[in-house]
């Protein structure tokens, strides 16, 4: 079969495996394609363009970030009985996009899976960034942002320590080892690549700062010795990392009580969710990067449609978890748990829960077409509207059972304000503020890992 | 031979200025087209005996390490012990924390619950060895060394890029520059150049970033020491309120006074006819021992509260002679009960059982029997002893066996029981409702025990009669 | 500089068709199959013989057939999901895991006296089969439309016919190959294991809820499903470890499993016993940590008696344990240490089942194991047989896979 373009190394013959590399790149080619990204003078006016919209969003992200600190939370809409929203919700939400940057990185690692090589920089990069964002919420949702402190097992002067019984302290833990191990990871990774930078700098401050950055590797068959073994055990801590922080964050819900809430099944259903919505967001952002940035041939179709074969497989773990909720609500015959279902389908949040169905379960099972999962339009589409769904998955899990729990007297209808609305939207401004200037002054591909795959650089006599 | 400098904008070399004496060769480069090349000449090199030398590349060789002979590195031992440290460390301190130093309850959890300490230890245990393996790596590989000659070299440029270079230090013992080159040459290298070690000039921090890294770290003190400054002294100032309006709140607080209402509290007193959960006593045959539920104000405690309103009366008790002594105001004409006109209720309200008897002795002899007696006749312990002493205020209590209590309907005895009569205080917040009908029914059979005829007892029990009635 | 695929080379490779068990003779799995009929016999007189209304022989012949079916749909997902990821490492040991698939059927054979109890009203096993208990307990009533004796045997019977019609599917496209080595077989392959993957998560599932979480129907949790799914892949790949150690060192075979293989191998084991740990974890701290009565009462049975030594020999043997060892890159790559772990996990996989299945009869604390023990060779003696005549002169490995060569020239780093 042969492919359609000679950019298609989607199809592997049984027994052969198809290049992970197309357009004939050698060394040189490679290192050229990815520097000049970040060492052209000017970048590209559409760039220009695209951060001034990101950053005026920042701003207005700021603004209003301010504004809740000065005024406080009742800006928003959280109120008796729904507590946590769209706060809540945005944290899930982006703490989950940044799963599959360390997936990408560590999992795929341990598996080796080569074809990562390509993508792991931008997809770990995502992560930080996503972390970022993630971070923001919890951080001013807590209302006295000026004591935030008291949340570390530091002495205070309440002389009271931490509830390490709680699992939103578990959740500072975890969302700060995360955000370091993730930023050592990306960092190291990008050592050797910033020592290229340094070493085709043509100015003295790129030579400063990069050298700096590089911290003087020199690419010694020791220093990768020692540095492909760090690489290896971060890798194997990332692993369990990751599977941990979307955990301990889908503790927060179900170590309680509440009906749509309590369920055992939410560690496992929670991480598959955020590597199906990180792995959308990836492809979402790697399709237009690579058009614009000319990698269509280190990140070829292959990659993408492995990336969407893996959002076809967390989505379908996802509609499985959905299945299973609730199958144990009825088979419990707890009649709380059975409400809290009927009610996500047909209550006052039905529309919430209806998009979320549709966008989870229905649309990735498009991926199933091969057509579909090989066409860079289709798939973006099909991966903007899982982030869709998978946002609305946190807000109906979320919102829904808080709104109408045990009591009917204490049941309440949640809506956002526009400061709630604000900040959602003012942190996209952020991530792709951040995400920009990565790509301007940061090598947005793992240069050195690339090379490990390119058949110039397969020896010979390899054992 | 002079140092030689590489221009990053033109990557030119050239001269820098003549130095005092001749630069020292650090070391020599050889530069080789791909990687299978570069390691072939490894492992010619290393046969050849050559120690101090090293393979450069853009990328991880494949196998190279055993060409070269590098010893596996240690780093994983340094993973390994400070992932146990971090579990430990997070174990403890969740332990000492929350169990020793400051222990508080909350929702029912223990102190210190293995189960809840996972997540934290476990994170603890990552991030340990995360940072540990980075700094390892590091400090393994002598990095961050922002100053190697071998960066003087143009040719070195490209190692990490697309060039693959063997790099040959001068220090090495048996380092003989013609055998070098023969070697070198023998390989197929590509190109050769000469490294020279870095004037100190050229090594030395700049003047410049040495001030500015002194005025941020001068910066960076300037928190830290305000905050020591602040922790340590005592200020005389009101305390500083950031946010006002989240210290002093527009709100009403319960013990304040309030300008909205007349009698100027905030907090505001219960409607008529509040009942607390719980408190709603519909059952008045049970809980007041009446037949109708009387309504107004005759609450639980008013009947006794109008009583002893009225000032000590001593209210007729037959078989009483005594009289208080230091009456403020005496009453000539007892004035009419008030009690007596209400509907009391004849039968127990609770099932009359040998379960209920039983009960109602045990709490007739732990509450009652003190001043009335085991048997009810007004002689227990506290009255024998105060009319001993004979301080005059005491008034023994009534006999339970006079026909005017005999005759009493339940619901009265189980009025007094709760409210008191007369000098008996009220022991409805004592014993709860239904031991207090165990009581009554205790006393009634109190009562008939004394004024029974023999015939209404079983024949096996009359042995046990202490009078026995005469013929 | 090449711009077509990469060709990884089909080396001149030794042939393979002699790998097979042929050597054994057919008196060796008719010795296993004498050998699981005594066993079998020896646990049903000790079942009579306590005098329990066979409650502990139901209870114990449960445990035997999951234990032995859990391996199966082990090699079963394993399959599936070597095809699924076009995995290169893994061919050399695929035929085996094949034969464990393969041996489904008969697990569903063994199945057929718990179905024939169950619809004959007896509710020794499962105590909603008891009309009575059924109708006076509000929890087990409403459940009555799902647990009952016709749709439980008409689930069972399809979760073994599905599992059955791929295992056979995926075994007889894999023999065909061997002929022919034709690389569309292995397409086909991989376009099946898609649909494969989630008809087994499904059927797994309720095959799991069916068959243990409803010994105690007041009981229920959303993870179960996932806890026998990791289970079932902790026990297959302790035993595929197993038999090829065995085979490499009784009967000098499969000499091109290499420590590579090992290495791999051992990796997958040491994921999949962390993932059991982690669903386990997960669920009983939910579950603690909730404190909802009807929910930890599951547990607090086994934590209590003697039954907490299980669970914490459980939690050690299962896995602190293999961690420390299975960690080690040299554990991984000896024959003998893999073998070894893999032994211990084994049992342990066995030790969780039990853990799972007999609290629900004996509340107390586990008694003398003996009536298990002999089901678990019975049962045994009858897979084993199984097993070897599905083997029997077949090769061992998948002769012409396309994904041969790149499988034997694995290198694990």
């Amino acid at each position: 079969m042969a492919p359609a373009n000679l950019l298609d190394n989607s199809v592997e013959a049984p027994g052969v495996r198809a290049p992970l590399v197309l357009g004939g790149h050698n060394n040189t080619s490679v290192t050229e394609r990815i520097c000049q990204i970040a060492e052209v003078p000017k970048p590209p006016k559409a760039w220009y363009i695209a951060f001034a919209i990101s950053s005026s969003v920042t701003a207005m992200l700021f603004g209003l970030v301010g504004y809740l600190i000065l005024t406080g939370i009742g800006v928003w809409g959280n109120n008796a009985p729904v507590f946590w929203a769209w706060d809540i919700v945005n944290f899930v939400f982006w703490v989950g996009i940044g799963h599959a940057g360390t997936l990408i990185s560590a999992i795929l690692f341990l598996f080796r899976q080569n074809w990562r090589t390509s993508i792991n920089r931008f997809a770990e990069a995502m992560t930080i960034f996503a972390v970022v964002c993630a971070g923001l919420f919890p951080t001013v949702h807590v209302g006295r942002i000026w004591v935030i402190y008291w949340l570390l097992p530091v002495p205070n002067q309440q002389a009271i320590w931490p509830n390490f019984r709680s699992p939103l302290l578990w959740d500072v833990f975890a969302v700060s080892t995360y955000a370091t191990v993730s930023l050592l990871f990306w960092y190291m990774g990008m050592i050797p690549d910033l020592a290229t930078f340094r070493d085709r700098a043509t100015s003295r401050w790129r030579q400063a700062l990069y050298g700096f950055l590089s911290l003087g590797w020199t690419g010694s068959a020791r220093q990768w010795h020692r540095y492909e073994k760090a690489y290896l055990l971060l890798a194997a801590l990332a692993t369990p990392l990751v599977l941990s922080v979307h955990t301990v964050v889908s503790f927060d819900f179900a170590v309680s009580q509440l009906p749509g809430w309590h369920t055992t099944i939410f560690p496992p259903y929670f991480v598959a969710g955020a590597v199906f919505s990180g792995f959308a967001m990836v492809v979402t952002l790697m399709v237009p990067a690579r058009a614009f940035f000319g990698l269509r041939e280190l990140v070829t179709l292959r990659h993408l449609e492995n990336m969407n074969k893996i959002i076809l497989v967390t989505g379908t773990m996802v509609g499985y978890a959905y299945a299973m909720e609730f199958f144990t609500a009825w088979y419990s015959g707890n009649r709380y748990e059975q409400f809290a279902f009927i009610n996500r389908a047909f209550g006052p949040y039905a529309w919430a829960y209806w998009t979320m169905v549709t966008c989870n379960v229905v649309s990735p099972q498009l991926f199933w077409f091969k057509k579909i999962r090989t066409t860079p339009w289709m798939m973006v589409i099909v991966c903007v509207f899982v982030n869709i769904g998978m946002w609305f998955e946190r807000f109906v899990i979320t919102v829904t059972s808080l709104s109408r729990d045990f009591l009917p007297s204490s049941w309440g209808y949640y809506q956002p304000t526009w400061i709630d609305i604000g900040m959602f939207t003012g942190s996209f401004g952020l991530f792709f503020t951040l995400f920009l200037l990565f790509c301007r002054y940061l090598p947005i591909v793992a240069m050195a890992e690339v090379k490990t795959v390119i058949p110039e650089n397969h020896l010979a006599d390899a054992h | 031979m002079t140092a030689t400098m590489t221009n990053p904008a033109t990557r030119e070399r050239h001269e820098a200025p003549a130095p005092r004496e001749a630069p020292r060769l650090a070391a020599v480069i050889a530069e080789f087209p791909s990687a299978s090349a570069v390691t072939a000449a490894a492992r010619k090199l290393r046969e050849a005996g050559w120690t101090n030398w090293d393979v450069h590349s853009p990328f991880p060789i494949h196998g190279i390490d055993d060409v070269i002979g590098i010893q596996p590195t240690r780093l994983p031992w340094i993973t390994l012990c400070s992932g146990a440290t971090g579990i430990v460390v997070a174990l403890l301190m969740q332990w000492w924390m929350n169990a020793i130093d400051y222990p508080f309850w909350i929702s029912g959890k223990p102190f210190f619950g293995l189960p809840a300490a996972v997540p934290v230890a476990f994170e603890l245990m990552i991030l340990f060895a995360a940072i540990s393996t980075l700094l390892g790596m590091l400090l393994l590989n002598g990095l961050p060394r922002w100053s190697n000659p071998l960066f003087n070299s143009s040719l070195f440029l490209r190692a990490t890029s697309d060039r693959f270079l063997i790099c040959v230090s001068a220090d090495d013992p048996q380092f003989d520059r013609a055998a070098l080159d023969e070697v070198l040459h023998s390989c197929h290298a590509t190109a050769i150049d000469e490294c020279f070690a870095s004037e100190p000039s050229q090594t030395r921090f700049p003047a410049a970033m040495k001030g500015a890294l002194a005025v941020l770290v001068v910066l960076a003190m300037v928190p830290p020491v305000l905050i020591a400054q602040k922790r340590s002294t005592i200020s005389r100032e009101p305390r500083f309120h950031a946010i006002a309006d989240m210290d002093f709140q527009p709100k009403f607080k319960a013990q304040r006074a309030s300008t909205i209402f007349a009698d100027g509290r905030a907090m505001r007193p219960q409607p008529a006819g509040t009942v607390a959960r719980g408190d709603l006593r519909a059952d008045a045959g049970l809980y007041k021992g009446l037949n109708t539920h009387t309504s107004g104000n005759l609450a639980l405690h008013d009947a006794g509260d109008q009583q002893s309103a009225e000032g000590d009366v001593v209210v007729g008790d037959i078989d009483s002679k005594r009289v208080q002594t230091k009456l403020v105001s005496r009453v000539d004409a007892p004035p009419a009960d008030p009690l007596d006109s209400m509907s009391w209720i004849s039968t127990f309200p609770v099932p009359v059982t040998s379960k209920t008897m039983k009960r109602g002795q045990e709490r007739y002899n732990i509450y009652c029997s003190t001043c009335h007696g085991l048997a009810g006749d007004g002689d227990g312990l506290v009255t024998r002893r105060a009319l001993e002493l004979e301080q005059g205020t005491w008034v023994k209590p009534t006999s339970f066996h006079t026909d005017n209590l005999r005759a009493m309907p339940v619901g009265r005895i189980f009025h007094s029981v709760s409210n008191g009569v007369r000098k008996m205080p009220g022991y409805a917040d004592l014993i709860p409702v239904e031991d207090r009908w165990a009581i009554v029914l205790y006393v009634r059979a109190l009562q008939q025990s004394r004024h029974t005829d023999v015939k209404e007892i079983p024949a096996d029990l009359v042995p046990q009669l202490r009078d026995l009635p005469r013929e | 500089m090449s711009t077509t695929s990469i060709d990884i080379g089909h080396t001149d490779q030794p042939n393979f068709a002699d790998q097979t068990l042929s050597s054994l003779g057919t008196h060796s799995y008719q010795s296993a199959a004498i050998l699981g009929g005594l066993g079998m016999t020896m646990a049903v007189v000790l079942g009579f013989c306590a005098g329990d209304g066979m409650k502990h022989f139901w209870h114990a012949y449960l445990l035997a057939v999951c234990f032995y079916t859990s391996l199966a749909l082990g090699g079963l997902i394993f399959i599936a999901l070597q095809h699924i990821t076009r995995a290169g490492w893994s061919t050399v040991l695929r035929r085996l895991a094949e034969i464990f698939a393969a041996t489904i059927p008969v697990c569903g054979l063994m199945f057929v006296p718990i179905i024939v109890d169950v619809l004959f009203g007896d509710s020794a096993l499962y105590i909603w089969n008891d009309r009575e208990l059924a109708q006076s307990d509000e929890l087990i009533r409403i459940k009555v439309p799902y647990l009952n004796p016709a749709f439980f045997t008409v689930r069972t019977v399809l979760y073994f016919t599905i599992w059955t019609y791929l295992s056979r599917r995926f075994w007889k496209l894999s023999l065909a190959q061997d002929a022919d080595g034709n690389p569309d077989t292995t397409r086909q392959l991989e376009r099946m294991s898609a649909p494969t993957l989630l008809v087994f998560a499904l059927t797994v599932t309720f095959a799991s809820i069916d068959w243990v979480m409803s010994l105690d129907p007041h009981w229920f949790s959303s993870i179960f499903g996932i806890y026998f799914f990791s289970g079932c892949m902790v026990g297959f790949l302790a035993s595929l470890s197993l038999v090829v150690n065995l085979l490499q060192q009784r009967m000098s075979l499969l000499s091109m499993v290499k420590a590579d293989h090992r290495h791999d191998l051992g990796k997958l084991l040491f994921g999949f016993m962390c993932f059991w740990a982690y669903i386990a974890f997960s669920q009983y701290l939910l579950i603690w940590y909730a404190n909802v009565p009807e929910e930890t009462i599951w547990f607090k049975v086994r934590q209590s008696g003697s039954w907490a030594a299980v669970s914490i020999a459980l939690m050690a043997g299962h896995f602190f344990l293999p961690f420390v060892g299975l960690m080690s890159r040299w554990m991984k790559r000896d024959a003998q240490m893999l073998a070894s772990w893999s032994l211990v996990l084994l049992v342990m996989h066995a030790v969780d089942l039990y853990w799972l299945i007999f609290p629900s009869f004996e509340a107390q604390g586990p008694t003398l194991p003996l009536l298990s023990i002999s089901c678990m060779l019975g049962a045994g003696g009858f897979y084993v047989a199984t097993w070897l005549a599905l083997a029997g002169q077949r090769p061992l490995l998948p002769l012409n896979d396309p994904r041969l060569p790149e499988s034997l020239a694995a290198h694990t780093v």
